[in-house]
């Protein structure tokens, strides 16, 4: 299979990349921006995408690193999907996200594949963003004209489709440190055991108040569900000061079952997906009270 | 900013096998298509082209890729090995004598990447469990050997250590 | 027999250069100054064409030659039981992916402008793409003598009367899905002109000499200008039997003055090549209370797509597999192939018995529970032993395995269920764990048809020993098992033998590397060939001792005579004191087992000489949440007759099981749909379990030392004993495969449905 003739670009700063990508934007050139590329090479082997110029931003190393500062964790878009599966800092302090990452395609996938890149991709299965939803997390986009920060929830557009310019880039991604008393919990469902894309997947953050016996706080997102990633805010009212009961569970399942359906109306997979989406808010619950 | 935006050919300069290889290519191929037809290391093998089947995995830089989803400017740079950097007839590596020892061979097709991604599994991990061992090749599809004795292979050389072989 | 070679973990041939990657697959071929061949293939699945324009891709820089139907010098028709498939196409589109026009060009991206520059003119008819709908007298007629290919018919017994006998009768309607064969080589190969002006073409291939003759019939040449070489080969499971790449190379090489090359990407191996039958069962099944088969009625239709392939082979399989291995004294059977414009459907590890199996087994397990019989019990009470009668009236007079396939995993079984017990009980809510149990009979070879082999040995006078030998190995490890049997009879190390294999210039015809025969019928030519050198080696060396040859031993790679070992000569010594140099030893093997072909109306008759049997238990967890299900453990036991080599047949056993769990669980690939790996799920590694495999040798008289063979028998029981296990874990049956996330979370949510009501 032969791909696209396209040109190619290296800029080693963020300056240089969003210059290049201005200025291919300004002549009216189709650039795209090329990061661990487990996405792209499809693309382009499909000729799906047909760019006059791949700008390759994987050696711009101000974007690969991952740090803790004050009480947010900053992390380089081009951080992959193994480093963040093995991260300690990621680990220790926003342990679902390393979980997401695990979830990932395949050893040489999560080599290649950058968080930046599952996010500026936007597909409705990406593994991280759910994770990313239910911590909260910032986005920032560096333009020609400078940086703008907003809520990844407010980044998604629809299936594919997000709100970042032909000349921004992603360039970090600033993730508040969640209370030391949330527990949180991953689920990946799919259709085989590893490289695989998620039918669907949950990421869940609470607190339960043992001593009150109530939550007193829940955040949950289910991927592959919605047109975009939200979060199931109906099933965090019904849980949030209400015990931990199979009355009160079986409630949260239905209102994000009907989320979903009011999200994305009846479509051929809600059959399956409605009721699965139900079951598993309830599994996923259980299983973050579970861990103390 | 120069008037032309980036180029159509592009130079890379990588350490294949232990070699340092230099070349011009145009920037629109993979390292994949440059591996087999400009380096003629044909272990390196085609089954998909969209990073799905593993049986075009290198190791570059240390960790396992998919050498079809690497766009082949990317290369420079890297250290990459190949099947062929790995060991030969008279030197061979330890997972390629247990793959022969297990028989985790037949149609071999998938054999290159599978042990690929063993070592760079061992690498990181010198005791895996099975289940790790799984996890390790679990990108790496293979559909003549059901995998059970590739996994035996890999863990004997976990058991047995593979230091000699590095 | 105390065997020296045979029954041995020998070290597999051509290994080495697998694990160093010096092995030589098509794609890896270097042919200097090769043109790329690539295809225009239909963009609809039904329709005429009206025009086909290359004129401008014709102008396209770096396209060499454009070709289409008119410039196939011999017959534009193949198909390897029915001829009915066109190598281009020039009137009529039976499915979307049927090949028009042939571009060889000097680079891939020329080749690839030069299609997106045809002109291509058709117009659409209306498609049909249920076999059902397709044999009604309304539908669209795909081909011009109809849309039925072939029906087969069992008849034993009285059927009806069999019914009327029966304390229980249980009817079912089974489906099985579409599958992709997904060997990890797509197709590919080479072709050139050689001097003496023979089209040679190198490919990977399950099948050279069919292959040959294919290409000889469509080149219209006499067969010594066509010369095939199957190359290092990545899997076939029935895939690579069909020509597919075969004829475009023949066709540019016999027409260019350059060498050619193609390889297909996956996204075109998976649209241009065959698929599994999907299947529709209707089957009804008759016991006594006491627990005995009284009857069995099924009906069986295989949508075999655009063309007929291996078709009317799966629909014969099929019902004369159908009733399992058990004595059925009243059996009715209708199987049909039907074309549809479906991707078309061909052979695939197991002909139809994988599909027929999940019927079979799954009625088994329905009747035994009704009866209250554990399933293997019940499978005991009825499975064949010596001189039991098949459906199609054959007496089995010997290696009828299955009680003892059955009793050995009796203790496994027994202790899975305390397993899934155990499991159950600190299990996750939600999940739910089971135990499942199938078995097989796999009939070896082709079905009531002529089946030989032949093989040759030559021994030269420096005392090289080569067989040669037609049957391609595509990994299953053909190579090695023969060998194996060449050094056992020859007395001879397994290192000594040198292979020539799968080269119709050089080696003479062995058959199709499917239907599990190569090691039972060219494993029993090259024995024969063995056993004619070793004798005329004895001659000689009874001339070199000067005694009578029945007095002479052969051990070991030695020879003398009786009562005088230290006297002994190697081998080469006595090929060093009696041959010349030039002067060869050569023995001739040839073996086709005994068949008969069956009667059209009733198909009765000998369809093989003989059958694998298997029976397989495995434990299974149930997500009710998610519908996700998982093998935890599988122990297959498998009656090869003999395991010439113990680790080939555990391999072949490994992958058997995986590729159950993919056909059992998530595999299904939808026409006009499924473009790659990517939507076409296969197991990965952590989707097998680990597995048991457990050998039983029921020596088969016919076989090179008692051996049959086990490739697709591997993979039979795999299916059914997980929608078994299934049945056992949550109570429901579950009748369509594969059982996938929507299937078994629908059964949840039916039953919760269920449970609200009441």
């Amino acid at each position: 299979m032969s791909y696209p003739k396209f040109r190619y670009a290296v800029p080693k700063t963020v300056r240089d990349a969003v210059e290049i990508l201005h200025a291919a934007t300004e002549k009216g050139e189709k650039a795209i921006v090329l990061a661990g590329g487990t996405d792209l090479m499809v693309q382009l082997r499909e000729k799906s995408l047909v760019p006059d110029l791949v700008v390759d931003i994987s050696r711009v190393t101000s974007l690969t690193k991952i740090e803790r500062m004050g009480n947010e964790i900053r992390i380089g878009p081009l951080v992959t999907h193994s480093m963040l599966a093995s991260s300690d800092l990621i680990r220790e302090y926003v342990g679902v996200l390393s979980e997401a990452a695990r979830t990932v395609g395949s050893p040489q996938i999560r080599n290649l594949g950058t968080l930046g890149g599952n996010i500026v991709n936007a597909s409705p299965a990406a593994d991280t963003i759910p994770a990313l939803v239910i911590l909260d997390a910032q986005l920032i986009l560096t333009g020609p004209k400078g940086d703008r920060t907003l809520p990844i929830t407010d980044f998604f557009e629809g299936p594919y489709e997000t709100v970042i310019e032909a000349d921004e880039l992603l360039t970090g991604v600033i993730v508040p440190l969640p209370p030391p008393s949330g527990r949180a919990i991953f689920l990946k469902l799919a259709r085989r055991k590893a490289l695989a894309i998620a039918r669907m997947n949950l990421a869940c953050m609470l607190y339960y108040n043992r001593q009150k016996e109530v939550f007193e706080w829940v955040r949950l997102c289910v991927g592959s569900s919605t047109p975009r990633p939200v979060r199931m805010t109906e099933a965090e009212k019904i849980l949030e000061g209400q015990p931990f009961t199979d009355v009160v569970l079986q409630k949260a399942g239905q209102a994000a079952a009907e989320q979903m359906v009011a999200l994305s109306g009846l479509r051929s997979s809600t059959a399956y997906k409605k009721p699965v989406v139900g079951d598993l808010v309830i599994r996923a619950v259980k299983l973050a009270v579970e861990k103390g | 900013m120069e008037e032309k935006l980036g180029e159509e050919i592009v130079e890379i300069s990588a350490m294949v096998n232990g070699t340092s290889v230099v070349l011009r290519t145009p920037a629109n191929r993979t390292m994949l298509s440059i591996l087999r037809e400009d380096l003629h290391l044909t272990g390196v093998k085609e089954g998909c082209g969209i990073g799905e089947c593993g049986a075009c995995t290198v190791i570059m830089d240390g960790k396992v890729v998919n050498a079809c989803m690497v766009l082949a400017p990317k290369m420079d740079g890297a250290t990459i090995t190949t099947i062929e950097g790995l060991g030969d007839e008279e030197n061979l590596h330890p997972l390629q004598k247990a793959f022969i020892e297990h028989g985790a061979v037949q149609c071999g097709f998938c054999t290159p990447g599978m042990i690929l991604s063993a070592k760079a599994l061992l690498d990181e991990k010198p005791h895996p469990t099975r289940l790790e061992i799984r996890e390790g090749i679990s990108g790496n599809l293979c559909r003549c050997t059901g995998y059970q004795q590739i996994v035996d292979a890999i863990e004997s050389v976990a058991e047995g250590g593979m230091e000699e072989g590095r | 027999m105390i065997t020296k070679v045979v029954g041995k973990r020998v070290e597999r041939v051509g290994i080495l250069d697998k694990v160093t990657g010096k092995a030589k697959y098509g794609a890896d071929l270097e042919i200097p100054n090769a043109l790329i061949l690539k295809v225009y293939r239909s963009p609809v699945p039904h329709g005429i064409v009206r025009k086909i324009d290359t004129s401008e891709a014709a102008g396209v820089d770096g396209v060499v030659r454009i070709f289409t139907a008119k410039d196939i010098p011999g017959e534009n028709l193949y198909g390897i039981i029915n001829k009915d498939q066109p190598v281009l196409t020039g009137e009529k589109v039976r499915f979307e992916g049927d090949p028009i026009v042939l571009v060889a060009a000097e680079d891939e991206e020329s080749a690839d402008r030069a299609l997106a520059a045809l002109r291509v003119e058709i117009d659409e008819l209306p498609a049909v793409f249920d076999p059902n709908e397709a044999l009604k007298p309304e539908a669209p007629s795909i081909h011009e003598k109809g849309n039925l290919l072939f029906e087969r018919k069992i008849v034993k017994g009285d059927v009806e009367k069999g019914f009327t006998a029966s304390d229980i009768v249980i009817e079912e309607t089974y489906e099985t899905n579409m599958l992709e064969h997904a060997y990890i080589e797509p197709e590919v190969g080479v072709a050139y002109r050689d001097e003496d002006g023979c089209v040679v073409v190198l490919v990977t291939t399950q099948n050279p000499h069919s292959d040959h003759a294919q290409l000889v019939s469509i080149l219209g040449v006499e067969p010594e200008k066509v010369r095939v070489i199957q190359t290092e080969t990545g899997g076939g499971f029935g895939g690579k039997l069909d020509i597919s790449v075969q004829p475009f190379l023949a066709l540019a090489a016999y027409h260019l003055d350059r060498p050619v090359r193609m390889v297909y990407s996956r996204e075109e191996s998976f649209q241009a090549t065959a698929k599994r039958h999907p299947l529709k069962i209707r089957m009804k099944t008759g016991a006594t209370r006491d627990g005995k088969l009284t009857a069995m009625k099924a009906e069986i239709i295989a949508d075999t797509g655009a063309y007929g392939s291996y078709g009317i082979a799966v629909a014969t399989r099929a019902a004369v597999h159908a009733t399992g291995p058990y004595e059925v004294p009243n059996v009715y059977v209708e199987s049909k192939a039907v074309y549809t414009n479906n991707n078309w459907s061909g052979a695939m590890r197991g002909f139809g018995v994988p599909q027929i199996a999940v019927a079979h087994e799954s009625q088994m397990d329905k009747l035994a529970e009704s009866l209250g019989f554990d399933p293997i019990t019940f499978r005991m009470m009825n499975a064949f032993t010596t001189g039991s009668v098949t459906p199609t009236g054959q007496t089995l007079n010997a290696s009828v395995g299955i009680r003892e396939t059955l009793k050995k995993i009796r203790p496994y079984y027994e202790q899975l269920l305390r397993e899934a017990d155990a499991t159950q009980l600190s299990g996750l809510t939600g999940m739910k764990y089971g135990v499942g149990v199938a078995s097989m009979w796999y009939g070896i070879g082709n079905t009531g048809h002529p089946n030989p082999s032949s093989a040759q040995i030559e021994v030269d006078h420096e005392g090289n020993v080569t067989l040669f030998t037609g049957a391609a190995d595509i990994g299953q490890g053909s190579d090695t098992v023969l060998v194996q049997i060449a050094a056992e009879t020859l007395g001879l190390p397994f290192d000594k033998i040198h292979l020539v294999r799968a080269d119709t210039t050089l080696t003479t015809d062995a058959g199709a590397t499917s239907a599990s025969r190569q090691t039972y019928i060219s494993g029993r030519a090259v024995y024969e060939a063995a056993l004619e050198v070793r004798k005329q080696l004895v001659e000689r060396a009874a001339k070199v001792f000067k005694v009578p040859a029945n007095l002479m031993v052969c051990e070991g790679g030695f020879f003398f005579p009786q009562y005088r070992e230290f006297q002994k000569l190697s081998l080469t010594d006595i090929i060093r004191r009696s041959l010349v140099p030039g002067e060869v030893i050569r023995g001739e093997g040839y073996f086709n087992p005994e068949t008969t072909s069956l009667d059209p109306e009733t198909g009765q008759g000998v369809p093989y000489t003989t059958y694998a049997f298997a029976s397989q238990v495995s434990l299974v967890e149930v997500d009710l949440v998610t519908g996700q299900v998982g093998v935890v453990k599988t122990i297959s036991a498998h009656d090869v007759g003999k395991a010439v080599n113990p680790a080939n047949v555990e391999g072949q056993i490994f992958s058997g099981v995986a590729m159950g769990i993919g056909m059992g669980l998530f595999e299904q690939f939808y026409p006009r749909k499924t473009k790659s790996l990517d939507t076409y799920l296969i197991p990965t590694a952590m989707d097998v379990p680990e597995i048991t495999p457990v050998i039983v040798e029921v020596p088969e008289p016919t076989g090179p030392f008692g051996a049959k063979g086990v490739g697709e028998p591997a993979l039979i029981p795999t299916a059914p004993a997980i929608l078994n296990a299934i049945h056992h874990a949550t109570g429901w049956w579950v009748n369509r495969i594969p059982a996938d996330l929507e299937t078994i979370r629908g059964l949840t949510s039916a039953d919760e449905m269920e449970k609200s009501k009441s």
